[in-house]
């Protein structure tokens, strides 16, 4: 059983990317995640790994909740506002709209690596073993997808920063 | 951690966390982290049984009541012939034994009067003779 501050860090310090994570299939996220933490307060046995385990199971769940709620999403689409993938309107002179916009253009395998990746803080391995991939391909879709969003928002390929717009 | 300043500016962002409900999700966690283990089951499980049996022992209509049946077979039972009530020898055998032969009730008790006859009773002693002359 885990104890209850253990489950109170884990939900401040995961709960957020993993709806974000979620977000990338269904448009449902917070029950997935909602039904993922609770199922990791019944299994009997914790797993090795927690937080590969949530990101597996909430994979899954979204994968689950996007088949079967397709067709109410449709119809409400319209009706309900975007839902807002960042708190920060804009960070570093990168706007989070444009950034999000140029997010939901790339394939899904690319967005699932990136977000588990920067926001979910996962190695590449972890990311494979969720995502059913080897590492190097996890690292692949990575850089293609960094690579494509480089060029929606206009960013020239260079490391160095580029100044505040 | 990222190499890429691309990579480093989008990991700023801050994912929205905010359509997650805590109170209620710990509410829940609470609830499906009580387990109820094997040994209450059982228990629980035993007890309903038995009080099902009670209440149907109790509450289950008796069966009806069936007279015995005789049996076809008629037995006879062996009986010793009660004397007839004509019988004038028993009758003259008791007479004689209770009222004896010369035909008085109770032959054998000994009636003896209840106070003798002398000497007679009297409330003083017998007078002295001096004073009777």
């Amino acid at each position: 059983m885990m104890p209850p501050l253990d489950f109170v860090r884990l939900l401040d310090e995961h709960g957020p990317p993993l709806i974000l994570y979620a977000r990338q299939w269904c448009d449902t996220p917070e029950d997935v995640v909602q039904d993922a933490f609770l199922k990791l307060i019944s299994v009997r046995q914790a797993p090795h790994k927690i937080v590969g385990w949530l990101y597996r199971v909430v994979r899954n769940g979204a994968i689950d909740a996007a088949r079967t709620d397709r067709n109410r999403q449709r119809r409400e689409a319209a009706a309900l506002p975007p839902a807002r993938w960042f708190i920060e309107v804009e960070v570093d002179g990168l706007d989070a709209e444009a950034a999000v916009a140029a997010m939901q253009r790339l394939p899904i395998e690319q967005r699932e690596v990136i977000v588990a990746r920067l926001w979910g803080g996962l190695t590449f391995e972890e990311i494979a073993e969720v995502a059913d991939c080897s590492a190097s391909t996890a690292f692949r879709w990575f850089s293609a997808g960094i690579d494509a969003l480089r060029q929606e928002l206009g960013l020239p390929c260079s490391t160095t920063r580029l100044p505040n717009a | 951690m990222f190499d890429d300043p691309l990579a480093k500016r989008l990991s700023q962002f801050t994912p929205d966390g905010a359509g997650l409900d805590r109170d209620g999700l710990f509410f829940a966690a609470g609830r499906a982290s009580v387990r109820l283990s094997r040994k209450w089951i059982a228990l629980i499980g035993a007890l309903i049984l038995t009080q099902g049996v009670t209440l149907a022992f109790l509450f289950w209509p008796p069966p009806p009541h069936v007279a015995p049946v005789p049996d076809a077979t008629p037995t006879v039972a062996a009986e010793t012939p009660s004397p007839r009530v004509g019988d004038q020898a028993g009758m003259w055998t008791d007479r004689e034994s209770n009222f004896g032969a010369d035909n008085k009730m109770f032959p054998n008790i000994l009636v003896e009067p209840m106070i003798p006859a002398q000497p007679p009773l009297r409330a003083f002693g017998p007078l002295p003779a001096d004073l009777l002359q």
